[in-house]
């Protein structure tokens, strides 16, 4: 049960991190996510909508986020998602607890 | 908080969030297939790619939306749905439970609104924290004089008086006698009452020495008498023959000081309205005030306790009973004064039987719900196998039960809807607005329903699911014995509490049957009443006792009269009045206050009171002759115990001292029920009061209105009505009808749900056993001896039952002492009837099941395991 095709394993909780900092360079549609951390990842992060799509409900509840439907490159319907203040602020609270952790994870496998 | 906003918010929009995000979906699935297009895949290649690389997309949908929806209430939902469609199945279940739950739910909804009328009743003021009743120790009462005083003393900001006074309405001759609210000028001010229509009394035009002939009356005495007419402000009301005009119109919502039943015209004070205007030893008027901010009670008793020590000294000769205190409690309080103990004990009933048919409901629906759980045992096994939560199967138990309360409770409302077009006897008339329903008697059902619901479902809920999973996966529903206990004690506890009711019921009854034979200690059936509504200036003092004696005179030569004398009384009729008391000499007996009336010659021989002693008034008893009384029998007890009361001296409040010349039996005074009470009676020509003429006769029926053409002959232009002494006594009869049929109902629809629920037990009971009684028939058990079994375990549960509610009922049935006349609280004709009663249903409920089992065909019974 809940298989996805994530290879590797994000951290917990890293791919809420990951969208918001994706936001930060301006709005974007959930492809468009998911294609952009493909992308700079270098075909690490492959995010199934699995876990995409729930992770930005979660952050539209949370006010984080807001989605505005829109018309994409190819004129489709698609909805834009940006950040908000609130996800400004979150991002980078995230960001910080991020650091600590990946720094205090290389202080143990270094030591 | 907002996100729980937003969350609500998705939750709302439900379908088209749902499509929003599902045409997210199809947009990423396509631009990731065109993605591998363009690099040269074929478009069924890039498909099948794209489903593998993506995942699965329904658990994306669900996870999604699992975001904006808490699982439970989408789980309440199912649960919502699958219920109707499994209560449609069973529309047995349906019906008895929306029957049983309904009968409970609306008796109930109707008890609270009448309690909550009656109990509840929140008089209309503004600040009512400040506002606080005053007694003055002495007396209920101030008179007039001592409370201008109180109101000048600067004790408190503001003081009103009121008082209940009664005159005729409508010009000479025909009139109806109505009950007034005589009140201080600043009445409306200080309780900060405001019109609808008009406007109140200013203190300068109601001030009592201008004698103000104002009015300002009820929203409803406007609709009835004034046609509801704007105009009608400014009309005249003849009041005791006097013109009063109408100034002003209380709000529909005006709730007053003294309780929800009461006058409905409102004047000020005066020489017109109050006779002792000026007479300080006549204690007439109840006063509430308004506290001075920062004062507290307690200050303000202490304030006012040296007060009424000044008057006393001031005036000293006033005739006092000492060893009472200032009392200053809550006005909210005011209406129950006087009367918080019967008051309580109807409250106390009315909520004890409400309560147990409501009870005995949710045991029948909890019963039914047991039954229907063990035969589905199978299927909340299976869930619980499949993982559903304890919690969650409990929970659409719980949601089942919910939607079958919920039924009972639209039939509830519904039946009590109805019966606010039931006929009702005018005197009760008050009562149906009472319990008038609208929208305000939802906060007493909501809760009543979701309390139901948890009392219904949860114990048959829990058991279900208790059980143990494995076994009954393996197994069908059938052959668990150890659950149907838990179904005989709930229905014993319910034979238990509809033997309660059942006995309540005949108690009440039998008081009712008695009242029609009961001894009141005077002749109810044998009597003409005619009271007059003179006021003041009509008939004044001496005048007013000669009148009343050439009324005598006249009324006796009416055919059919035997004897007719005069009073200013009729027994149960609503005239007690209490006065304190004073063995002559003697001022030091607090709290004894025995009723004083005033009657005619031969008065005790015309109501048929038998005189003990001594002898009755005779027509020499007359103003300037030497001052006597006659006292009854419970006076005698109470203050000449042990010694002869003849020729002793009495003298109560306002009256002369006077010889004790007669004792006569103790009668009913003001209530069927009560307890003796002291009376002393002085002679109606020393003492001319309120008039009403008795006249005794064979016929009474006939007699209405020759008395009446008789009165005429001597003074046609007088107000007077006149009725028979039995209608003249009937408002307590009328009050006691209702309460016995209220209790008639109770028990009844009591009974009748102990049946249903013990017959439900019974014939599930003989089911279940189907197989084991195929068994034994097979091996040649006899018809009679099955059913002799199976009527046996009927009568275990009914004898304990029986027994149970036996012994709660001899608990319980004393508080009711005040409403049962002439019979005991524990009447065993009422216990014995009650029991024999349940044993018989109980009996009829065990036999029908018991025959059907026994006649079963034990090839096809044993087919069936």
């Amino acid at each position: 049960m809940g298989a996805t095709n994530d290879a590797p394993e994000l951290l917990p909780g890293t791919l809420d991190l990951l969208i918001l900092r994706t936001l930060q360079r301006g709005s974007m549609h959930g492809y468009g996510i998911a294609q952009h951390l493909r992308v700079t990842s270098e075909d690490v992060l492959q995010v199934g909508e699995s876990s995409l799509y729930p992770a930005l409900q979660r952050l539209l509840v949370n006010g984080w986020i807001t989605g505005e439907w829109g018309l994409s490159d190819n004129n489709r319907r698609a909805r834009y998602y940006s950040l908000t203040p609130a996800g400004r602020k979150r991002l980078a609270v995230e960001r910080k607890g991020f650091d600590q952790m990946v720094m205090a994870i290389q202080r143990v496998l270094e030591a | 908080m907002n996100v729980f906003l937003r969350r609500l918010g998705y939750w709302l929009r439900g379908r088209r969030a749902a499509d929003e995000l599902d045409e997210e979906l199809r947009f990423h699935r396509e631009m990731a297939e065109e993605e591998l297009r363009r690099d040269g895949a074929s478009a069924n290649e890039a498909q099948r790619k794209v489903r593998r690389t993506m995942g699965n997309t329904t658990l994306a949908r669900e996870d999604a939306r699992a975001v904006w929806i808490a699982p439970w209430i989408d789980g309440v939902w199912q649960d919502l749905r699958h219920g109707v469609r499994s209560l449609r199945r069973s529309p047995g279940l349906v019906a008895v439970s929306a029957l049983s739950l309904g009968l409970g739910i609306g008796l109930n909804t109707i008890l609270f609104m009448g309690i909550r009328t009656v109990y509840g009743h929140e008089p209309t003021m503004v600040a009512p924290e400040e506002v606080v009743g005053v007694e003055p120790g002495y007396a209920n009462q101030f008179s007039y004089r001592d409370y201008v005083d109180l109101k000048s003393s600067g004790i408190f900001t503001d003081a009103l008086g009121f008082r209940t006074g009664g005159l005729n309405l409508g010009s000479s001759g025909r009139v109806t006698p109505t009950s007034l609210l005589v009140v201080t000028a600043n009445f409306f001010d200080m309780l900060g009452v405001r019109t609808q229509a008009g406007r109140t009394f200013t203190a300068a035009e109601a001030a009592p020495e201008r004698n103000p002939r104002l009015a300002v009356v009820t929203a409803s005495f406007w609709r009835n008498w004034l046609r509801g007419d704007p105009a009608a402000i400014g009309e005249s009301l003849v009041l005791g023959g006097e013109p009063f005009t109408v100034i002003g119109v209380l709000p529909d919502d005006y709730r007053a000081v003294f309780g929800w039943i009461g006058p409905q015209i409102y004047v000020p004070i005066s020489r017109l309205t109050l006779t002792a205007l000026e007479d300080r030893s006549a204690p007439s008027m109840s006063v509430l005030a308004r506290l001075k901010p920062q004062t507290t009670t307690a200050q303000a008793q202490t304030a006012v306790t040296s007060f009424v020590a000044a008057l006393e000294r001031t005036y000293p000769d006033r005739l006092t009973a000492k060893g009472r205190s200032v009392r200053i409690y809550p006005a909210q309080a005011a209406q129950f004064r006087g009367a918080e103990l019967g008051y309580q004990a109807l409250r106390t009933l009315s909520l004890i039987t409400g309560a147990l048919v409501l009870l005995i409901a949710c045991v029948n629906v909890a019963g039914l719900l047991m039954a229907r759980a063990a035969e589905r045992r199978r299927e909340i096994a299976v869930r619980v196998a499949v993982g559903a939560g304890r919690a969650r199967v409990v929970q659409a138990m719980l949601v089942e039960s919910l939607l079958l309360v919920a039924t009972g409770g639209v039939l509830g409302l519904t039946l009590a809807y109805a019966l606010g077009w039931a006929p009702l006897a005018s005197e009760m008339a008050p009562l149906r607005n009472a319990i008038a329903l609208d929208a305000r008697m939802l906060p007493y059902a909501l809760p009543l329903i979701l309390l139901t619901t948890v009392l219904c479902g949860v114990l048959p809920a829990l058991r279900a699911t208790r059980a143990s999973v494995l076994d009954d996966v393996r197994q069908s529903g059938e052959g668990a014995t150890p659950r149907t206990w838990m179904r005989q004690t709930l229905v014993v506890g319910q034979l238990a509490m509809s033997l309660f009711l059942v006995v309540a019921t005949l108690l009440f009854v039998r008081s009712q049957i008695r009242i029609g034979h009961t001894d009141l200690g005077f002749d109810l059936d044998h009597g003409v009443v005619a009271r007059f509504g003179l006021d003041q200036r009509q008939y004044p003092g001496e005048a007013r006792a000669e009148f009343a004696e050439r009324l005598v005179e006249r009324i006796a030569q009416v055919p059919g009269v035997s004897v007719a004398t005069v009073a200013n009384f009729v027994p149960l009729g609503g005239d007690s009045l209490l006065r304190s008391f004073h063995p002559a000499g003697r001022t030091d007996i607090p709290g004894t206050r025995p009723s004083t009336y005033s009657v005619g010659p031969e008065f005790f021989r015309v109501l048929g009171i038998r005189l003990v002693r001594g002898r009755e008034f005779a027509r020499t008893d007359r103003a300037g002759g030497a001052p006597v009384a006659i006292v009854n029998e419970t006076f005698a007890k109470t203050y000449f115990a042990g010694r002869d009361v003849l020729g002793q001296h009495v003298q109560t409040e306002d009256e002369l001292d006077a010889e004790v010349v007669g004792v006569v039996r103790d009668h009913r005074i003001g209530t069927i029920g009560e307890a003796p009470q002291s009376v002393v009676y002085y002679p109606f020509f020393q003492r001319p009061r309120n008039l009403i003429i008795h006249a005794r006769t064979s016929s009474p029926d006939g007699l209405v209105g020759p008395l009446l053409r008789a009165i005429d002959d001597v003074d046609a232009t007088v107000p007077v009505g006149a009725m028979t002494l039995r209608n003249a006594t009937s408002l307590e009869l009328n009050m006691r009808r209702l309460g016995t049929m209220l209790m008639g109902v109770m028990g009844a629809v009591g009974l009748l749900l102990a049946m249903i629920g013990l017959y439900g037990v019974m014939a599930y009971l003989a089911a279940s056993r189907t197989a084991e009684v195929g068994i034994r028939m097979a091996f040649g058990a006899s018809q009679l001896r099955i059913r002799q079994e199976m009527l046996l375990r009927a009568l275990t549960v009914v004898g304990k039952g029986v027994g149970l509610g036996a012994l709660a009922s001899l608990g319980l049935t004393p508080l009711f002492r005040t409403f049962l006349a002439g019979v005991s609280p524990f009447d065993p004709v009422a216990f014995a009837g009650a029991s024999i009663l349940l044993t018989m249903i109980g009996i009829l409920a065990g036999y029908l099941p018991a025959r059907r089992s026994s006649r079963l065909d034990p090839m096809r019974a044993l087919r069936q395991l």
